[in-house]
């Protein structure tokens, strides 16, 4: 049933599968448990077995499709330009594998590439079928993996015997099992950027320079401090914007912005970014409404994280005014989250990216606007009353 | 309005419906003559601005469908863009089909047309003198080879030889001489031309024109041939006109085992022809190598990559050498090619290697070091995990113990932060000022031709500062400046372990290549075992510097350093000379002794705080710039440096980098 004898570097990611497994987890530790003749797991009806393909430790990639082809499977080898390519002046070469779906009688075995990615993550493609393929090769619309390009953490793997075949599969299932749900990954658009670059220029001067340096840093910093936590985040606002409009930071923006949904908010937040060296700036709002922190990073550059709520038909986020009391309220139309590249991270973004930045910057967001008022530029901005004065002190702290 | 007619260039359609109402306007508003002319200019005017906007229109609709539709085929977009010569039609079918030549020789312009499909254009002056040859594919007539031989200069006409030797039996060969063909043609060249059947080849004189068509082996197919009438004129253009009767795809083809390295093979020589004994049908020589693993290698897994431009016969050589080399791991290997070439894609896939092309927008950016940039950075996306990159060219040949030498010293890149890189070159390196395979030396210059880069170097210092297309700096030169290089140093060895064969390219020429890069020493000895490698480290180096200066043997300054007896005729021993160095960038005597020891003196290369190690008749030979160098303080009082006046100053050096 494997063509493991050719060494070919998989690891089992059917959820399915795995998800018996996390169930079983006691009896299969029982080395005495799962027998040739038991098929407790790999038995279980359905139409697919999914494994990962660990592409950069492959060696016989010529020799196996031979192989398997030999022993009777019949195999649909699906290849596509390589996205790490595309981030850079117009290069093209020879493309890679995504998917290999290899069939015997019935039951299929779906190979997922997973390509090494910057950013220390594992990357697999859109599983998209050219013209000349014939679509009842197998049932695709039940295929687990492929709807979407995703992305994955490098999972470790530990290797275990099921119904008496030896198999590696992710060491921390439970975690592994969460992400696949969550693992859609979207690209930048590195041709629309290019575009936007022949029109408006990139700013190469040692300042612009020095601020996406230090902003680099930062986000990377908060990204770290941040999944230390467990807490989720997103790019938001003109960072958010810099990703979709030119796959990099905008160097006259001066700060790093993010968004949290305030239910994955945590109080001990701001103490693991005073210990991981940035202080907090203000603290506007509270929980219950309207939250937002600035923390101070290194060369002046700050960090805002706006905290967002959700109603039923719309998500927002709050803005305080200092001096006034005055509270602001942004509506953005509701969004789920994806992965992307970012800096040499995987990072996560909305997925109705164009919503999202549409709301937030209007129409006219591909022409760069160099003043930015946040209390009045926003298209989405609304006026949302004024705090009572005797919360001040807990709504507007400064430092 | 019956006199006016549509002029050529306006193309009818999406016009027509504009004109009529524009038309029918301009009638109900004049008569009057003037008053017409100009509506009439108008017109025209008006009606090339909607052709060209409705042209505009279509194409970026065009565009956009192909962007929108489901699954793009970029390289068909490109064959689009750049007209690729397509197969040329054949007449009939079957063993009648036959192939119609046309080739033109004159003094200013040549060409060759294949089927009506113009496969040699050359009327660029000053440009392409001498004799062009192409290579048909005798079953389907693709074009398989296009070169020219300027054998007017000597030594083209053996290079030609060489080539020909190595057409298969059985190809049709076409020549045609532009401008002048014959001066440098020797007595070998016009033996084989004779070989081939010409009669006019072997009698080429100065000046002629002629235009040849035959097949490999025989029979002629068509020549001609126009004496030139005096020194000072050229000959008649001719224009040959023939037919070329194709073969089956059978005879064309070898019979080798099927096998996956045989299909590549049979891919690659069904399409391209001048690589000699690769596509030898009886006796093919090997693409696949497998060297001995290296053991214990520490740069397995670091990926290669291979910076190439439109030389595709020097991809096939570098390629060879690098996969011939023990402890190379092909999977890590990727060539990035500055162009849409096909050819050298070609020479990537017969070897089952990753290649990448890259093809900028504007002109502008063509520039090597944009491309340099482009495979750097894609080698590190490629290899999100790699902490290093080795950087080679395609007019290299790689040493044996070329990822040995890497294995045995990389880990220095990762402990000692005054590093810059690795390099397998040593500009100082010649036949006979190099001499010892296992010893390496600290160098403030950066020598490239075969290095290790780090990533964190690259990420955090190169990439985000990297010189623009519109400044015209060398990437080499660029990284060689002090702000980039910071008073860090690169590691070299004694011998190198790359040898830079190219002459025709961007920054070489024949001339210049012949007097430096010739006579240098390539290592050719397999497993060599490093000494003392952790003598390299910042602290540990300068130890060793002053034990080997403390022990040095004072050579006998009155004597002229340009004389071969400067140095005892000993073997193994360590000497050491003094020479003015007043500043740290004074180099004027050291140029003048590097002119005279016949190195590298086109700049400073190869110094460590101003001194300089390399070796004479087999004798280790210091050389420490007095006052600036810090080991001045081995200068015994009585030893006066030496000086050597710079000659009065007159034209440079033929202009060229590397």
């Amino acid at each position: 049933m494997l063509t493991s004898s050719q060494n070919v570097p998989v690891f089992l990611i059917d959820p399915l599968i795995l998800e018996l497994i996390n169930k079983n987890s006691e009896q299969i530790k029982n080395t005495s448990y799962g027998t040739t003749s038991d098929c407790k797991f790999f038995c279980v009806p359905r139409d697919f077995t999914v494994f990962a393909l660990q592409y950069h430790l492959w060696k016989n990639e010529e020799g196996w499709f031979q192989i398997a082809e030999n022993m009777g499977f019949q195999c649909l080898k699906i290849q596509s330009k390589d996205p790490r390519l595309d981030g850079i002046d117009s290069l093209s070469g020879t493309e890679i594998p995504l998917h290999y779906i290899c069939k015997l009688a019935t039951h299929a075995i779906h190979l997922v590439v997973f390509h090494e990615r910057s950013g220390n993550y594992l990357w697999h493609g859109h599983l998209r079928l050219k013209r000349h393929i014939d679509r009842k090769f197998v049932p695709f619309r039940k295929l687990q993996f492929g709807r979407y390009p995703g992305a994955f953490d490098r999972p470790d793997l530990q290797q275990v015997t099921i119904d008496g075949l030896e198999v590696h599969i992710p060491k921390d299932l439970v975690h592994f099992l969460e992400e696949i749900p969550h693992s859609r990954f979207i690209e930048c658009r590195y041709k629309e950027a290019r575009a936007f670059f022949q029109q408006y220029l990139d700013d190469n001067t040692v300042e612009a320079m020095a601020f996406r340096k230090s902003a680099k840093e930062l986000l990377q910093l908060a990204a770290k401090t941040l999944k230390k936590l467990g807490v989720r985040f997103w790019l938001s606002s003109g960072t958010c914007l810099g990703w979709y409009r030119q796959c990099s930071i905008i160097p006259y923006s001066k700060d790093v912005d993010l968004g949290i949904f305030i239910q994955d908010y945590k109080a001990d937040i701001i103490i693991a970014f005073q210990d991981a060296g940035l202080p907090l700036k203000h603290k506007f709002g509270k929980v219950e409404d309207s939250l937002e922190l600035s923390f101070q990073g290194k060369d002046d550059v700050k960090l805002d994280i706006f905290f967002f709520y959700e109603e039923t038909d719309h998500m927002w986020n709050g803005g305080t005014q200092a001096k006034t009391g005055k509270k602001f309220k942004y509506l953005f139309p509701k969004f789920t989250l994806c992965w992307t590249e970012f800096v040499d991270m995987k990072v996560h973004v909305p997925c109705e990216t164009i919503e999202y930045i549409e709301a937030n910057y209007g129409k006219t967001w591909k022409i760069p606007v160099k003043t930015w008022d946040w209390k009045h530029s926003p298209p989405n901005v609304q006026p949302n009353g004024i705090w009572p004065i005797s919360e001040w002190d807990e709504v507007i702290q400064l430092y | 309005m019956d006199d006016w007619k549509a002029s050529p260039l306006i193309k009818p359609f999406g016009a027509r419906k504009k004109r009529s109402w524009y038309l029918t306007w301009k009638y109900k508003l004049t008569n009057q003559r003037a008053l017409r002319r100009f509506c009439q200019t108008g017109a025209v005017l008006f009606l090339l601005v909607t052709v060209i906007v409705n042209i505009k229109l279509i194409l970026d609709t065009r565009r956009s469908i192909t962007e929108a539709s489901e699954d793009p085929e970029p390289e068909q977009d490109y064959d689009d863009a750049l007209g690729r010569l397509e197969p040329p039609r054949r007449r009939g079918s079957g063993p009648q089909r036959v192939l119609d030549v046309e080739v033109y020789s004159s003094r200013s312009k040549v060409y060759v047309a294949v089927d009506g499909t113009t496969v040699l254009e050359d009327e660029a002056r000053e440009q392409g003198r001498g004799i062009h040859v192409i290579v048909l594919n005798q079953a389907t007539g693709h074009v398989m080879a296009k070169r020219v031989f300027d054998t007017y200069s000597p030594h083209e006409d053996e290079a030609m030889v060489l080539f020909l030797n190595m057409v298969a039996p059985g190809r049709v060969l076409i020549c045609t001489v532009k401008d002048e063909g014959s001066f440098h043609l020797k007595d070998t060249a016009k033996a084989l031309l004779r070989s081939l059947g010409s009669q006019a080849g072997p009698a080429l004189g100065w000046r002629d024109t002629w235009a040849f068509v035959g097949r490999k082996g025989g029979p002629v197919l068509g020549e001609k041939h126009s004496k030139s009438p005096a020194l000072s004129s050229w000959g008649d253009p001719v224009l040959l006109k023939t037919d070329v009767p194709l073969s089956s795809a059978e005879e064309a083809e070898c019979h080798w085992a099927d096998t996956e390295l045989n299909r590549r093979r049979r891919r690659f020589c069904s399409k391209v022809e001048g690589y000699g004994s690769v596509c030898s049908c009886k006796d093919p020589t090997p693409i696949e190598f497998s060297p001995d693993p290296l053991p214990n290698n520490k740069v397995l897994n670091v990926p290669v990559a291979v910076i190439a431009g439109n030389r595709p016969n020097y991809l096939y050589r570098m390629l060879r050498s690098l996969l011939s080399a023990q402890g190379v791991s092909p999977q890590m290997v990727t060539v990035f090619i500055d162009g849409y070439y096909e050819e050298p894609m070609d020479v990537v896939a017969l070897f089952g290697l990753r290649g990448i092309q890259h093809t900028p927008i504007s002109i502008k950016n063509a520039r090597v070091s944009q491309h340099y940039k482009a495979s750097l950075t894609a080698t590190f996306n490629l290899f999100p995990e790699a902490k290093f990159a080795v950087v080679l060219e395609e007019d290299l040949d790689i040493a044996v113990d070329f990822f040995s030498f890497l294995s045995q010293s990389i880990h220095l890149l990762e402990e000692d932060d005054s590093l810059y890189c690795i390099s397998a070159w040593n500009d100082q390196g010649y036949e006979h000022t190099a001499e010892d395979p296992a010893l390496l030396y600290r160098v403030e210059t950066m020598p490239g031709l075969g290095w290790v880069l780090r990533r964190s170097l690259y990420k955090e210092e190169l990439e985000p500062k990297w010189p623009t297309p519109e400044k015209l700096w060398d990437w080499d030169m660029w990284m060689r400046m002090p702000e980039q290089r910071r008073g860090r140093e690169c590691i070299i060895p004694d011998i190198s372990r790359s040898y830079h064969f190219g002459i025709v390219g961007l920054n070489m020429n024949g001339y210049f290549h012949e007097a430096y890069f010739k006579k240098h020493k390539f290592n050719t000895v397999p497993g060599v075992q490093l000494r003392n490698v952790d003598s390299l480290k910042k602290e540990a180096y300068e130890a060793e510097i002053h034990r080997l200066l403390s022990g040095a043997e004072i050579l006998d300054h009155s004597k002229n350093p340009c004389e071969d007896t400067f140095l005892p005729d000993t073997e193994g021993h360590t000497y050491v000379a003094f020479i003015q160095m007043e500043k740290d960038d004074d180099f004027t005597t050291w140029t003048q002794l590097a002119k005279c020891l016949h190195i590298w003196d086109l700049d400073v290369r190869g110094n460590h705080r101003g001194l300089w190690r390399l070796f004479r008749k087999k004798n280790h030979f210091l050389v420490v710039g007095v006052p600036a160098s810090p080991y001045s303080v081995k200068k015994p009082p009585s030893v006066t440096p030496i000086f050597l006046e710079p000659p009065p100053k007159e034209e440079g050096a033929p202009g060229a980098a590397e």
